[in-house]
């Protein structure tokens, strides 16, 4: 049984339709746009019965944009936005369905005895059944934007200042409807009776209707005011700008209390003749976690520019060198988010297991102590960003831009890692702690070219490289300094043993008993044979345990991310391509599922996958495996996070390519329409990487999750 | 205009002063400590917390803290390993330094330990829902035992571990009494001695009111310092030379490897102490009769077990009122009555029990 194949369908459909209008007079102008996306899942379903679990979303969106100049100097808009939604699914979540298809063993059971019983091993689960018998789920949500903004202009107090009022309020609601059921399901089969039918007895009794259950209403709004001064004004070669910003941002999700954020922000640049710029930013934040003292933030920057192909003595080459700037800016960015703690500065109040009292123990009190410590001397995390950049323009057509930043991080919110539960915290203290310094390059590129009326191609490509070192963390002085710090690496360092590769009977005295010769050490994670994992003692202590664990490959997230694509148009026809990658992103495949393994949970967990073959056996007592020997077991020495099971997941990815046709206008004037373009789109058909077992891009350790779709779209563009 | 102008500035500047305040809230839903301790339920809820760690002697032996396991009266079934019963692991040698363990003490009971410190620093009387001084010591001195107890449970099972009875640790305490070291074993027996002594003149020997039972007596006490003295007097603890070279960072040896006879004099003094004050507090061995009067040796150690308190089982002394044994039934009763027949008997368990002829299975 292929469970993957069970869940799911070949393909699935979605379908778009985008219909906009935009027009006005001289005071006032709009546009509304209105669109429909429908979308089908593939996760599968069982036609024979009445109703469907496939995954199903509908939404309908709607806004509108209206400006009117209520004077000559005041503009005032009006945008509203919002859709509505509608989506139907399996009762259970995706992932866990990925999740049991890819760690159930084919051999278990059949998804459905060809008598209409439904197996199951006891305490297991049917993925087919999970999917396509237990009910749906349908949801209903819908969002509100809006946005009312006003523009002054106010020549007439001072030549080039400007105001602008902003309020908006947004708004989403949701709520969901399970119908679900459990079907009959029945021990797998162990024989058949004498008259030839199945040998079936039931396990579990399920019931033949949808239950009901509404799920609770929920939803949050935001309300966010913002009210700027601007002011710009030439005098001559010079230019002078300034802003002053304040704005407050409210957002209610059903929580204790609304969050809520405020600040002002302002920035004053002066520029003599487009050739040199000089710009200073601030911005002061407060925030509600901190006490009061802590909870204002000040964070400056400046930035300064030349322009230099703006210079007299490089007017010769303006053919040629277009544009050429040098730029380079410093200053401090802050951020509040303590990863969901809200007021850190309060002590917050726990729940732990309750007692009961009593003869009849029948005196029940709900345990509690103490929650979250507050530290009233927490305050903002800071960023020292520092950049230099150059833009070049070559011949009117081709922009270069290169930059190099590099970031310094500094007083980073983290619990602190080295205060011993012997004290008895209940959750670890927060504090701000750790340095992390990070630099690298951003380049882009783009460039246009119309060879002649009928044939144009446009190019454009980006590259990011970024390499962050953590300089100072809380780690226990022990750690410090040995091959177990992560001091010195990354962010996100991936650790675990190194792997030496797999055990031969050389190395035993004695195959049977699992005793390893004397001069190799010995492996502490349980019984070892011939064919498993055999790992570095990187501390040299004569055995192997999690002390030998160190930094192994680099991190999950890319180091590199790198995009190029062209647009090319040849008199009606267009062509366009994009592709996407990344490298330097390594994983610890296997990491969090223990049932990864083929066979691993005692028969009834353990997927087998196309590549069960490539493993260690006796009979093949080969190295370059992908499998060490398998065990119908955890077998805790393999399932180590080590070098073994380390993946480059580099990739490069045909993200869309599409292919247009433009109606000629002759037929066109004939139809009573504008313009009319035909087109062909592809998404994600093209993927290059050394990982095959699943697609990278879930950025899963194991692959259990909804897959990134190839997808094929037709469409038509009409203009009237 | 000009005056226009003005306007517009007193209305930004009233707009920004009017917005000063805004992120002056504190949530006042939120429950502190203040709230907790004035408020006779939410105080219980905080005692319930730190009595949480009572070990379950059924489920919890069983089970998360594995003691029957570790010692040799069961073995569960190896196929449960897979949901989690990581003490299959630790029977059959499959684990090293860095496994874990469910019930984790040392993790846990410093936590209930400092939840009893927080509880002795705040407890205070609360007229309005009349609780008196009295019930406040009294729940002062529940929360003492406690830590006493919990001291014990983790020497029973470490030896020698960080040991700070006193009070609780603010976050900003220095480094070294954050990072304590860990304490020869025989201050901390000598310090629980002491502590569970003074407690027995202090707690109760028993509460009249009925929701009161399982609170901590003077028994309870008595009957902790009575087994605590004699594990102390044992050749595990009571010059151990396998334990000479064992020294803290301070260079501090952890346990006493001169063995001293006079901790058996102490043990044996200390359960004096228990069967005296349990007699004159009205404990006494629970038996059943035979028809012709006679004791029933069998049924007698049996419902010892099943019995409670008030259908007249006096034998025991420290109550931990509810367990868990819907599961412990279900994991050990045989497959086709309901049961799962998982937990299977080791022989030495057998061998323990005299069979009906006065020896052993295993002599016989």
């Amino acid at each position: 049984m292929d469970w993957l194949e069970s869940i799911t369908r070949d393909y699935a459909t979605n379908e778009r339709f985008n219909l906009s209008v935009s027009g006005g007079n001289p005071i006032l102008r709009y546009s509304l746009v209105g669109s429909y996306y429908g979308e089908q899942g593939i996760i599968d379903r069982d036609k024979s019965q009445d109703w469907s679990s496939t995954m199903r979303l509908q939404r309908y969106n709607m806004r509108s944009n209206v400006d009117i100049d209520l004077t000559e100097t005041t503009l005032f808009r009006v945008n509203v936005g919002g859709y509505l939604q509608d989506d139907r699914r399996p009762p259970q979540s995706i992932d866990h369905l990925f999740n049991m298809a890819f760690e159930t063993p084919p051999y278990v059971h059949p998804e459905q005895y060809s008598s209409g019983e439904v197996p199951v091993t006891p305490e297991r689960s049917n993925p087919w059944a999970l999917a396509t018998q237990t009910g749906y789920q349908r949801g209903s949500s819908s969002r509100l934007e809006t946005l009312f903004e006003i523009e002054q202009e106010l020549d007439f107090i001072l030549q080039g200042l400007e105001t602008r009022f902003k309020f908006s309020f947004d708004r989403y609601s949701a709520n969901s409807v399970t119908r679900s059921k459990s079907p009959d399901y029945y021990m797998p089969a162990i024989g058949r009776t004498d008259d030839g039918e199945l040998d079936l007895t039931i396990y579990q009794y399920g019931q033949q209707f949808l239950d009901h259950s509404t799920g609770s209403e929920w939803g949050d709004r935001s309300v966010y005011v913002e009210g700027s001064a601007m002011y710009q004004r030439n005098f001559g070669l010079h230019n002078v700008e300034g802003l002053f910003l304040y704005n407050q941002r409210h957002y209610d999700n059903g929580d204790m209390l609304p969050y809520r954020n405020q600040g002002i922000a302002g920035r004053a640049s002066y520029g003599y003749a487009n050739r040199y710029i000089a710009e200073f930013n601030f911005g002061y934040n407060g925030s509600e976690n901190f006490a009061e003292g802590r909870r204002f933030g000040f964070f400056p920057s400046i930035a300064v520019g030349w322009v230099m192909s703006e210079e007299e003595f490089m007017y010769p080459l303006s053919s040629t060198l277009s544009n050429l700037k040098f730029k380079a800016s410093h200053g401090l960015v802050g951020n509040d988010d303590i990863g969901g703690r809200r007021f850190a500065y309060i002590t917050t109040i726990g729940e732990t297991g309750g007692y009961n009292w009593g003869v009849n123990a029948d005196y029940h009190r709900a345990g509690r102590w103490e929650g979250d410590y507050g530290v009233p001397n927490l305050t903002w995390e800071t960023v020292a960003k520092t950049n230099v950049g150059i833009e070049i323009e070559l011949w009117h057509s081709i922009n270069i831009q290169a930059d190099y930043f590099q970031e310094q991080r500094r007083d980073i919110f983290m619990q602190r890692q080295t205060i011993p539960s012997s004290t008895g915290f209940i959750t670890s203290p927060w504090a701000n702690y750790g340095k992390v310094d990070n630099q690298g390059v951003d380049i882009s590129l783009d460039g246009n070219r119309r060879f002649s009326d009928d044939f144009s191609i446009s190019v454009r490509g980006t590259f990011t490289y970024a390499v962050n070192e953590i300089v100072e963390q809380d780690e226990p002085s022990t750690i410090v300094g040995t091959h177990r710090s992560s001091t010195g690496h990354p962010v996100g360092q991936l650790f675990g043993l190194v792997a030496e590769g797999l055990f031969t009977e050389d190395d035993f005295i004695d195959v049977d008993n699992g005793i390893l010769h004397p001069d190799i050490p010995d492996h502490t994670f349980g019984p070892v044979r011939p064919g498993d994992i055999k790992y570095k003692d990187v501390n040299e202590d004569g055995v192997i345990t999690d002390l030998d664990r160190t930094a192994i490959g680099g991190t999950v997230d890319p180091q590199i991310v790198y995009g190029f694509g062209a647009n090319m148009q040849y008199k009606n026809f267009d062509f366009g391509f994009f592709f996407q990658g990344n490298a330097r992103t390594d994983r610890i495949i296997r990491e969090g599922s223990s049932y990864l393994i083929p066979g691993a949970g005692g028969g009834a967990l353990g997927n087998f996958y196309s590549n069960v073959d490539d493993r260690w056996t006796p009979e093949n007592p080969n190295q370059d495996v992908f499998w060490p020997r398998l065990a119908d077991y955890v077998h805790s020495n393999n399932t180590q996070a080590s070098t073994w099971w380390l993946r480059d997941m580099s990739l490069l990815r045909l993200k869309n390519v599409e292919i247009g046709y433009n109606i000629p206008e002759e037929i066109l004037d004939r139809a009573g329409s504008k313009s009319a373009r035909i087109f062909i789109r592809g998404e994600n058909l093209l993927t290059f990487t050394d990982f095959d077992l699943w697609d990278p891009e879930v950025g899963t350790n194991h692959g259990f999750r909804y897959p990134i779709m190839k997808s094929y779209a037709f469409g038509v563009n009409v203009t009237f | 205009m000009r005056y226009l102008k003005y306007l517009i500035i007193a209305v930004f500047i009233l707009g920004l002063s009017a917005c000063s305040d805004y992120l002056d809230k504190e949530p006042d839903d939120q429950l502190t400590l203040e709230m907790v301790f004035d408020d006779k339920t939410r105080t219980e809820d905080w005692l319930a917390g730190i009595y949480n760690a009572i070990p379950d002697p059924y489920w919890g032996f069983a089970r998360h803290i594995g003691y029957d396991a570790f010692s040799d009266d069961l073995a569960p079934s190896t196929g449960w390993e897979q949901f989690g019963w990581d003490v299959i692991s630790k029977q059959t040698g499959n684990w090293n330094p860095t496994s874990s363990w469910d019930a984790d003490f040392w993790a846990d009971l410093p936590r209930r330990i400092r939840s009893a410190q927080i509880f002795i620093e705040n407890v205070r009387p609360n007229a309005a829902q009349r609780v008196t001084q009295d019930d406040v010591d009294n729940m002062k001195y529940e929360a003492r035992f406690l830590i006493a107890y919990y001291y014990w449970l983790m020497v029973e099972a470490y030896g020698p571990v960080p040991f700070s009875p006193e009070e609780s640790l603010p976050v900003d305490a220095p480094e070294e009494e954050l990072m304590a070291v860990r304490k020869p074993v025989d201050d901390i027996i000598d310090w629980i001695d002491q502590e569970l002594l003074e407690l027995s003149e202090l707690l109760p020997a028993a509460y009249s009111d009925n929701n009161m039972y399982g609170r901590a007596t003077s028994i309870m006490s008595l009957a902790v310092r009575a087994r605590m003295m004699l594990f102390a007097a044992s050749p595990l603890l009571n010059g151990n030379p396998d334990y000479e070279d064992f020294v803290n960072a301070e260079g501090e040896a952890l346990f006493n490897s001169t063995y001293d006879p006079e901790k058996w004099v102490r043990a044996k003094e200390a359960s004096e102490d228990l069967l005296t004050a349990a007699h004159s507090a009205g404990h006494d061995l629970y038996y059943e009769y035979n028809d012709d009067g006679t004791i029933d040796p069998f049924l007698s150690y049996q419902n010892m077990m099943f019995t409670r308190a008030n259908d007249g089982n006096a034998e025991i002394l420290f109550a931990r009122p509810s367990v868990e044994t819907w599961e412990y039934d279900r994991h050990a009763q045989p497959r086709g009555t309901g049961g799962n027949g998982g937990l299977g008997v080791t022989q030495s368990l057998v061998d323990a029990f005299f069979m009906k002829i006065w020896i052993t299975y295993r002599s016989s």
